[in-house]
């Protein structure tokens, strides 16, 4: 950052046959594709969806208002709450255990110390770049009750057999499972983005005031990684109450539905049932709860920064 | 392409902003909860339809072609059944050799979803003819009730020629809106080895209770091999293959919740008694059953005709070792007929080239050639009766055992009940598995019938039967 | 209010580690053991991460009707290249991968473009409404994106615009939706607010105009940021399933799609395809590791 060599060409130049911009007008000029984009593809959609949910389908297949019908049903409407219920578990179980082993998992790799390095992050990083279709398929043939090689493994060392697709909590099980799976090595790549930008002579100044490793992690390492804990817990939290893959392609909702999650009910809703104006009003239903959500996060996680 | 959505801390600012500018319709202003879904309508009688007639298997107009019709037609199917269109487009172009056909070859699920998003968008970006499962038209029909084209004046020469069952499900309000395709008379696939190890006779099994006899001596005989193996929570086919057997399904002819008849508690006691005798195995999905299969894990397996296509294709090695009976009766020479899936081909409202394509669809479907065609390669069972005519039916297959047993289908198909499906065939579904897999976790069949059914009308705001 | 606790508890914990006294320097026997037990925890856990692909990679090499038996086939077997022919045979694979490469590339480069632009405007500039225009693009991060397929779709038909042009089917359709990107509008902001005013100051007063600055001096210090936001751009884009499948435009994974959902499934055909596509990320992901991951999270450490 300190040395420039483009600036001396820079200089004078007119390289680009555009009209020179004005301090003042440069960064409307900057935003507008982003912005002209953003009113056609999302602002439009979004609006549109909105005015859905108040509206529902007559018998002649038109559009007609409703007004507030659609979200006295899903008040009302007990697998909402039940696939809600199931999506709130995986946020209060999975995201917690998710994110304090990408935390682990970041210090360790970020050690100077520690032997193949780069290998062990492209791995752990490797599940989250895959598309989950294939992965899922295979999954289902490790997981079998009979034959499944995870529970000959299990029986191999003298366990019991799991029910893993039948057992609801199991199914839960196996679902957070495969979350974490996913998704850890990818917060692990940002914990370790933050730690770099840690200074290494503020942990060389700890350790010659004498503290231990542990030490040095809890008292330098988390307070500084905290916008970064709170970022990727915002992150995970609007992730995870719109999670739909592993709900779908995995357990299929689960027996009983102990995995559906809301964002799979909204599909079924929308492309199973193509009742969009019902699964709109799934979403915005969703949105209101993220939005709680992630004030309530804001607010503590600026406290604790204070 | 909105994978990449990631939010910031800034994003809460706006939220804010957004939440007090009302932006997202508080709902908890509507202080009373509702008790039952509002929007469902009450149109379950569209899916009642016609009173099936007996078919008449003789009919069936001679297609002449037409070399003055012209267009291109894109048609949307499925894996097998997408290549078995396409190998009709030879034929067909004899008849009509300017109309050009192509058949993408798309996903199923994939198929509905671009579906349904086309009728919600109004019918645009969809194909000049598409594949449906006969039992999703009445969700699309009653959603998008002029989202595909009326063939009543077209078809309606047809009724008498094909599987009655089957031309009911095609009629919506009383209008012909797809032309059905395949049937899926069921059948049970077994191993004749295993059975014979056991000494067991399988043409001597008449009733489900003799079949549920005849599993214990299989399995007693085959260490390792369980009888059946069916996905416990996610596919229900046996329990609706035991409702179609008794006439009953999911709904009654006039739209309200069957799922606490006494026709469903017979059937999910039946599944819960081979479960009892440990006759069953769990498999996870699709690949799962066809795993089970392969793999000499299951004796038997209970579904569709087309599941003979499944076998040959995954297990080839398996040759000459399997035969088919029809399904036990819940007494003693009571009904052994049912079906279980098959599609139609419907057109939708917005092609320009009607003519073309419902040239193609009659080609395919109301033709014997077009239909027997795919037959022969793909194992595809026509709706249309008089295709049952060629001697392919009654020619003993190498694969099963050297018997006929494509005769063994056509039979069934004049005794097939109609079953109702309605446009809330989804939620139904959804209801049917949860309630398989309670009842296979221990619960009382009735009991996880009458739960199921609550959940229902709580989704649909359908009336219980009874 | 949910994740909350864990947060707390973790600084609860600060306190009570200040009391342990138990530890002692680097090279005693305890550290030696706490080192081989990271080495195990770590390669337990790669071992985890792989095995599914090793099992996919493997399974690639198998007939379908191999794949499913049991007890697993574990080694590699011989059909390799009899599934790529007959992927190329029965989906085009080979052209649903030219789709996806040029489709994947162009959007890319295109949205990082955007991205940049906009982030840089919103980091170092003031303007009026930036506030505001700012949030509202994270604020669209909260809506489930099944929601906005129907409306989307419609434009993108003839009688959907205002323009009467028909896009479905064409590479357009694929990548206009997602070009502006909130999340990358939100990683490149942050990362540009740490750029020093100075720098670019020096740069205006030796004439250099505002989008020349931004070309030749912003960019240039960005590049780990870009990198960081190419890989996860490239990333979305290249397993992106639903929208190309609903536009009509045939992509590796439309492609795969095509291949399930009968009741005769290619299992080595969509096992062969799948592990197609994950080598393309995977080298991508070799090779810029480092930039990549030191860009990752762009300063908003200090955000």
């Amino acid at each position: 950052m300190q040395r420039n060599p483009a600036m001396e060409q820079a200089s004078g130049e007119r390289r680009f046959g555009l009209p020179r911009l004005s301090r003042k007008v440069a960064p409307y000029v900057f935003i507008s594709p982003a912005v002209i984009l953003f009113l056609l593809f999302m602002v439009y959609p979004i609006i549109y969806s909105f005015i859905l949910s108040f509206q529902k389908q007559n018998e002649e297949g038109d559009l007609v208002w409703s007004g507030l019908a659609n979200y006295q049903r899903l008040l009302g409407d007990s697998k909402f709450f039940q696939a809600l219920g199931n999506t709130v578990l995986i946020l209060i179980v999975q995201v917690p255990i998710q994110l304090t082993l990408a935390m682990l998992l970041a210090v360790w790799l970020n050690s100077k110390f520690l032997r193949f390095r780069g290998f062990f992050r492209a791995v752990y990083f490797l599940p989250a770049i895959t598309a989950l279709a294939a992965v899922s398929v295979i999954f289902r043939i490790l997981f079998q009750e009979n034959q499944g090689f995870v529970n000959y493994i299990l029986s191999s060392i003298g366990l019991a057999k799991i029910n893993w697709f039948r057992d609801p909590f199991w199914n839960q099980v196996l679902l957070l499972m495969a979350i974490t799976w996913r998704w850890t090595g990818y917060n692990m790549v940002i914990y370790l983005s933050g730690l770099q930008s840690i200074p290494g002579d503020l942990y060389e100044a700890a350790a010659v005031d004498g503290a231990t490793r542990s030490q040095q992690f809890f008292r330098l390492t988390l307070p500084l990684m905290r916008p970064v804990i709170l970022f990727t817990t915002i992150f995970s939290t609007i992730g995870t109450l719109q999670i739909f893959d592993e709900s779908y392609l995995l357990t299929q909702g689960g027996p009983n539905d102990a995995t559906l999650t809301v964002g799979f009910y909204l599909y079924r809703t929308a492309f199973r049932q193509a009742n969009f104006p019902y699964a709109s009003t799934i979403a915005y239903g969703l949105l209101i709860l993220i939005v709680i959500l992630s004030i309530i996060q804001f607010r503590l996680g600026e406290k604790e920064t204070q | 392409m909105h994978n990449m959505r990631k939010p910031g801390l800034f994003a809460l600012l706006t939220l804010v902003v957004s939440l007090v500018l009302g932006a997202c319709g508080d709902p908890t202003a509507t202080t009373s909860p509702a008790t039952t879904a509002a929007s469902a309508a009450t149109t379950a009688a569209a899916a009642a339809g016609a009173a099936t007639t007996a078919a008449a298997a003789s009919g069936g107009a001679a297609v002449t072609g037409n070399a003055n019709l012209k267009g291109d037609i894109t048609v949307w199917g499925w894996n097998v059944a997408a290549k078995s269109l396409q190998a009709n487009i030879e034929g067909f172009n004899k008849l009509y050799p300017n109309v050009k056909v192509t058949v993408p070859d798309i996903g199923r699920l994939d198929v509905y979803d671009k579906l349904t998003t086309g009728l919600a968008a109004g019918g645009s970006g969809l194909p000049d003819v598409v594949q449906v499962e006969s039992e999703r038209m009445d969700v699309y029909t009653s959603k998008f009730p002029e989202g595909f084209a009326d063939l009543t004046d077209r078809a309606s020469k047809y009724e008498s020629s094909f599987d009655p069952s089957k031309w009911a499900q095609s009629k919506s309000k009383g209008k012909i809106r797809s032309i059905p395709w395949d049937s899926g008379p069921t059948g049970i696939f077994y191993r004749a080895d295993m059975f014979e190890k056991a000494a067991v006779d399988a043409s001597k099994i008449e009733t489900w209770d003799d079949w549920i006899e005849a599993g214990k001596k299989v399995q007693a005989a085959n260490p390792g091999v369980k009888f059946a193996a069916i996905d416990f929570t996610k596919d229900d086919a046996l329990f609706r293959m035991l409702l179609n057997q008794q006439g009953a399904y999911y709904f009654t002819q006039d739209g309200k919740i069957n799922f606490n008849s006494p026709e469903a508690v017979k059937a999910m006691t039946i599944i819960k008694k081979m479960n009892d005798a440990g006759l069953l195995t769990n498999v996870q999905g699709w690949d799962g059953v066809v795993g089970a299969m392969k793999n000499g894990q299951a004796a038997t397996q209970l579904f569709g005709v087309w599941w003979s296509g499944t076998i040959q294709d995954s297990s080839p090695e398996s040759k000459g070792k399997w035969d088919v009976i029809q399904m036990p009766a819940l007494d003693k020479g009571g009904n052994r007929s049912a079906n279980l899936g098959g599609s139609t081909l419907a057109i939708p409202k917005t092609t320009k080239n009607l003519d073309a394509a419902w040239a193609f669809v009659e080609y395919c479907l109301a033709t014997k050639e077009g239909q027997n065609t795919m037959l022969k390669k793909f194992g595809i069972w026509p709706s249309y009766i008089p295709a049952y005519d060629d001697p392919f039916y009654s020619a003993p297959q190498a694969f099963f055992n050297n018997k006929p047993i494509w005769q063994l289908f056509a039979k069934e198909i004049p005794q097939i009940k109609p079953a109702y499906y309605t446009k809330d065939y989804d939620q139904a579904l959804n209801a049917g598995n949860n309630a398989q897999a309670d009842v296979l976790n221990g619960m009382d069949p009735a009991k996880a019938l009458e739960k199921a059914a609550n959940d229902l009308k709580n989704q649909t705001g359908r009336e219980l039967a009874k | 209010m949910l994740n909350q606790p864990k947060v707390k508890s973790l600084g609860r914990s600060t306190a009570k580690r200040e009391s342990v006294n138990g530890y002692v320097g680097e090279q005693s026997a305890g550290y030696r053991i706490s080192r081989i037990l990271m080495y195990l925890f770590l390669v337990v856990g790669a071992v985890i991460s792989l095995f599914p692909f090793y099992y996919m990679f493997s399974a690639a090499t198998h007939v379908s009707s191999e794949v499913l038996a049991l007890p697993p086939n574990l080694l590699p077997s011989t059909a390799l290249f009899d599934n790529i022919n007959k992927l190329i045979k029965d989906v085009q694979f080979d052209k649903a991968f030219y789709n996806s490469t040029l489709i994947a590339v162009i959007f890319t480069i295109t949205s990082v473009m955007i991205s940049s632009l906009a982030g840089y405007a919103f980091a170092k500039f003031r303007f009026k409404g930036s506030g505001l225009i700012f949030g509202a693009f994270l604020a669209t991060l909260m809506i489930p994106a099944q929601v906005t397929y129907v409306p989307l779709f419609k434009l993108m038909t003839a009688d959907g615009n205002p323009f009467g042009i028909n896009l479905l089917g064409n590479y357009l359709a694929v990548i206009l939706p997602g070009l502006a990107s909130p999340f990358g509008i939100f990683l490149m902001r942050q990362g540009m607010r740490n750029l020093p005013d100075e720098l670019l100051e020096a740069a205006r007063i030796d004439g250099s105009g505002e989008f020349e600055t931004f070309w030749r001096i912003v960019l240039p210090v960005m590049r780990p940021t870009l990198a960081a936001l190419a890989v996860f751009t490239f990333m979305s884009q290249w397993n992106s399933f639903f929208w190309p499948l609903v536009v009509q435009v045939q992509t590796i994974p439309t492609a795969i799609g095509a291949l399930s959902g009968s009741s005769i499934i290619d299992y080595g055909g969509i096992m062969t395809g799948t592990s197609l596509s994950v080598l393309p990320i995977l080298v991508v992901f070799l090779f810029m590791q480092r930039e990549f991951i030191s860009g990752a999270l762009a300063g908003s450490v200090k955000g």
